[in-house]
């Protein structure tokens, strides 16, 4: 081998290098980009497979090896390694023309010492090779240090909506009947509908009208616990004011109130043995009652004292029932009161402002709107998000007018000592406007219809 | 021509022959040197008679040594008839001038048959024209029609005439060096494309420096060049023609104008931004045989047996300037064909690999 071919192919090397440089940074790069989306996917979709995900960076050897593999050989690109030698050494096209048709006479003429020939072979400086790496291998390296999320160890059970909805429902019931609210053919009743209804909800997805089966049964637990919360506070205001003559005043009057404040006693007495609540009593105070009850006639003590004792147990019998009653009924809501969402406090809402607190519904009407399940309260101030702020605000706030809330029905026109005409059952609230076949899921509604809207609901039906 | 270092030349210098030029080899480097000392000293007789314009004059021996014709463009007064005129005298070539007007008739260049008598018979005798000489000097020819202009196109190009379909060859060596006036454009015919690519070169002739000035008007006396002796003969010329088509073209060099010549074209995928808005038409396949001969020549006047990448970029402005034909747009904006050439001489890399990034030279 002549002294030029020996310095063409140490030129070719280098050259070969730097090919493989070229090649293998442009690989690495798609492979660490590569690298990074699967770590990623892994670490967002399949946690589970992390570390061995890791060992597809052992993929960067064969990586390697099939670049340099790839890389121009030497002897390929010996025509362009040539003519960039002789440009480098300044030969005008003589090693070229050497390389292609050697001619010792001429190769005399190229460079002789082994210096003029080493400075002119290309030192390698991967400057190229780093710039095309360094964002690609921030990714990979980065996709390295996302958080992996956390894989689920217990399998997700089918259906937990309808689930949750019936062990709620469940619970209520055992909370209503350890509180003997329920009777016991009503328990069973109910008993025998939430489990109907759990069964139904392992299998399919709740609709709309198991959504309104599940309502109509709680709502129908709380009407019981509304009634019986009723019938004791009747209890402890006949009581309360059964024990009040002991300050003296009208006697005649006394007589007749005594004796209206006696029947609501008795009523509401009857109402809770009726679901057994009178068990909780204390025995003696059990024992008290018997003997006041007899033949299902109410007979206070005659003698002042006794009977002062009397009433004095039964109303600190009630007034435990009543706090149990309202503790029930604040768990019954998870503590919030059902009218304005705010905390509960011995089953009275802290709200002053509350609706569930206002009576007849004159304080009420004042306020603008009423708000709904989508669009706030109506009264409620106006928020700013990030897309505006007040200043910028296309729509300025402005006071709502007073809306319609009032319902007449919840209006109290007075106090009197006789039975109040409208049945608790259709006071209660909407709820109790529609009878519900919970079973079945089927319903019907009794709204009224107000008097602007019959005619529209006449034409709909007449065009059917 | 008699030259006195006829029989020396040949006697120590074996002329190549067709068995050496097949097997590829390398010029001896006393042949390099022959053909080196040999143009030196032409060269030598030129820059005698014409001062200031040595470069010029390198070109002109560049394209006469490979068999090319030459077209000098420049004002008047610049030299190029006085540079013909003394190229011819130190070849010793036969010389003719031919003074190129919008009346000349073809047959006033080339010839005609003239009905004469001869042994009791009349026929038609072809008479040659002024063109049947070695050196004809076509001054400023864009001053002839396009049918005139157009007499020269087999005899540039094959070296014969033909007349009434009989066809005449032509003495060689043959040359045609022609002159035009890049002004007074009033009544003048500029040259068709397909004669102006038969001229391997176009030069302009620039002014010369003050310097070249005073020294003209303090050595020459009316302006009158020297006398000049003949130092080629017609033998040692074509041995210089014979040395300089055995000066090796490199396929990496090959290579290089080939892709130059490529790039020209517009619709060439290599051809670089500029000449893809400014030109109309490249250059032919005529104008890369062009700048391979001439490459060699120049490598040969450089003293190398084989040719480099810059012996191609020393002659593509004189081969490529007048071959590329460009846009309206390239005149409104300013560009030139020398401007033109610059960027592709720039684009094109001589190599067609790219070197590794990598890599420090």
């Amino acid at each position: 081998m002549s002294d030029h071919n020996r310095w063409i192919n140490r030129y070719g090397r280098r050259i070969q290098m730097g090919e493989f440089l070229r090649q293998f940074g442009n690989w690495l790069a798609v492979y660490c980009f590569v690298f990074g989306g699967a770590v990623l996917v892994v670490k967002i979709l399949f946690p589970g497979l992390w570390p061995q995900v890791l060992l597809l960076g052992a993929a960067v050897i064969p990586l390697a090896i099939a670049a340099w593999w790839m890389t121009p050989r030497s002897g390929q690109g010996r025509e362009a390694t040539v003519a960039w030698l002789d440009r480098r050494i300044h030969a005008g096209g003589l090693l070229m023309a050497l390389n292609e048709i050697p001619d010792p006479a001429w190769s005399s003429r190229l460079p002789g010492s082994e210096q003029a020939w080493n400075e002119t072979l290309p030192r390698i400086r991967p400057v190229r090779f780093f710039q095309s790496l360094v964002l690609p291998v921030l990714f990979a390296i980065g996709a390295c240090f996302v958080p992996l999320r956390e894989a689920r160890t217990e399998s997700i059970l089918e259906n937990t909506v309808g689930r949750q909805a019936s062990e709620q429902l469940q619970e209520l019931l055992t909370q209503l009947d350890e509180a003997s609210i329920l009777e016991e053919e009503e328990k069973q009743e109910l008993q025998e509908e939430i489990e109907k209804l759990a069964e139904e909800s392992k299998k399919t997805p709740l609709t709309h009208e198991k959504w309104e089966t599940v309502d109509a049964l709680r709502q129908k637990m709380l009407y019981r616990l509304d009634t019986k919360s009723m019938a004791v506070d009747k209890a402890r205001s006949a009581v309360a004011g059964l024990m009040k003559p002991a300050d003296g005043g009208d006697q005649i009057l006394n007589e007749q109130r005594s004796g209206q404040l006696t029947d609501d006693l008795q009523s509401a007495l009857q109402e809770l043995a009726k679901s057994g609540e009178l068990a909780n009593a204390s025995p003696d105070l059990r024992d008290a009652l018997e003997k006041m009850m007899q033949n299902g006639q109410l007979t206070l003590p005659q003698e002042s004292a006794a009977r002062q004792k009397a009433l004095e147990n039964l109303q600190q019998f009630l007034d435990q029932e009543s706090q149990k009653l309202s503790e029930l009924r604040s768990e019954s809501q998870n503590g919030l009161c059902q009218h304005c969402g705010s905390p509960l406090h011995n089953g009275e809402c802290v709200n002053s402002n509350c609706p569930g607190n206002q009576h007849g519904g004159q304080q009420s009407s004042e306020r603008p709107g009423k708000g709904g399940v989508t669009r706030g309260r109506g009264d409620a101030p106006m928020s700013w998000g990030d897309e505006s702020d007040e200043t910028t605000a296309k729509f300025k706030e402005v006071v709502l007018p007073p809306g319609a809330f009032d319902q007449p029905k919840d209006e109290v026109y007075g106090t009197t000592k006789s039975t109040p005409e409208a049945d608790p059952a259709a006071t209660a609230g909407r709820n109790t406007a529609r009878t519900v076949d919970a079973a079945s899921g089927s319903e019907t509604w009794t709204r009224k219809i107000r008097p602007r809207h019959r005619n529209v609901v006449r034409r709909y039906f007449d065009s059917e | 021509m008699n030259n006195p270092n006829e029989s020396e030349i040949q006697s120590s210098v074996a002329a190549p022959t067709e068995a050496d030029e097949g097997a590829g080899r390398l010029l001896a480097p006393e042949e390099v040197e022959e053909g080196h000392d040999a143009i030196s000293q032409l060269l030598a007789g030129l820059n005698s008679a014409i001062l200031g314009q040595s470069d010029l004059l390198e070109m002109v021996v560049i394209c006469l040594l490979s068999r090319g014709h030459l077209l000098l463009e420049g004002l008047p007064g610049l030299g190029k008839t006085e540079l013909v005129k003394s190229l011819s005298s130190l070849l010793g070539l036969e010389f003719r001038r031919l003074q190129f007007t919008p009346d000349l008739l073809p047959s006033d260049i080339v010839g005609a048959p003239i009905l004469e008598e001869q042994h009791g018979a009349r026929r038609l005798v072809f008479h040659p024209g002024p063109i049947f000489a070695n050196l004809v000097l076509a001054d400023e020819i864009n001053r002839a029609t396009p049918k005139t202009q157009s007499a020269l196109l087999e005899a540039m190009q094959e070296h014969r005439v033909t007349v009434l379909g009989e066809t005449h060859a032509l003495p060689g060596p043959f040359f045609v060096l022609a002159t035009q006036n890049p002004i007074e454009l009033e009544g003048t015919y500029p040259l068709p494309e397909a004669q102006l690519d038969r001229f391997t070169f176009k030069l302009n002739v620039e002014h010369v420096s003050s310097d070249t000035l005073e020294q003209i008007i303090r050595t020459r006396k009316n302006g009158e060049p020297p006398m000049l002796e003949q130092i080629w003969t017609a033998a040692r010329l074509e041995r210089l023609f014979g040395l300089a088509e055995q000066v090796y073209l490199p396929s990496a060099v090959a290579n290089y104008i080939a892709r130059l010549v490529n790039a020209t074209h517009p619709e060439s995928e290599a051809s670089p931004e500029q000449i893809r808005q400014f030109v109309k038409f490249g250059a032919s396949p005529r104008a890369a045989i062009a700048l391979s001969g001439t490459s060699r020549a120049a490598a040969l006047l450089a003293g190398k047996p084989n040719v480099g990448f810059d012996d191609v970029r020393r002659v593509a402005y004189g081969v490529l300037g007048h071959r590329l034909i460009l846009d309206y747009s390239a005149r409104l904006e300013g560009w030139t064909t020398a401007r033109i050439i610059d960027c592709l001489l720039e684009s094109i890399p001589e190599v067609d690999r790219e070197f590794p990034g990598d890599l420090q030279q």
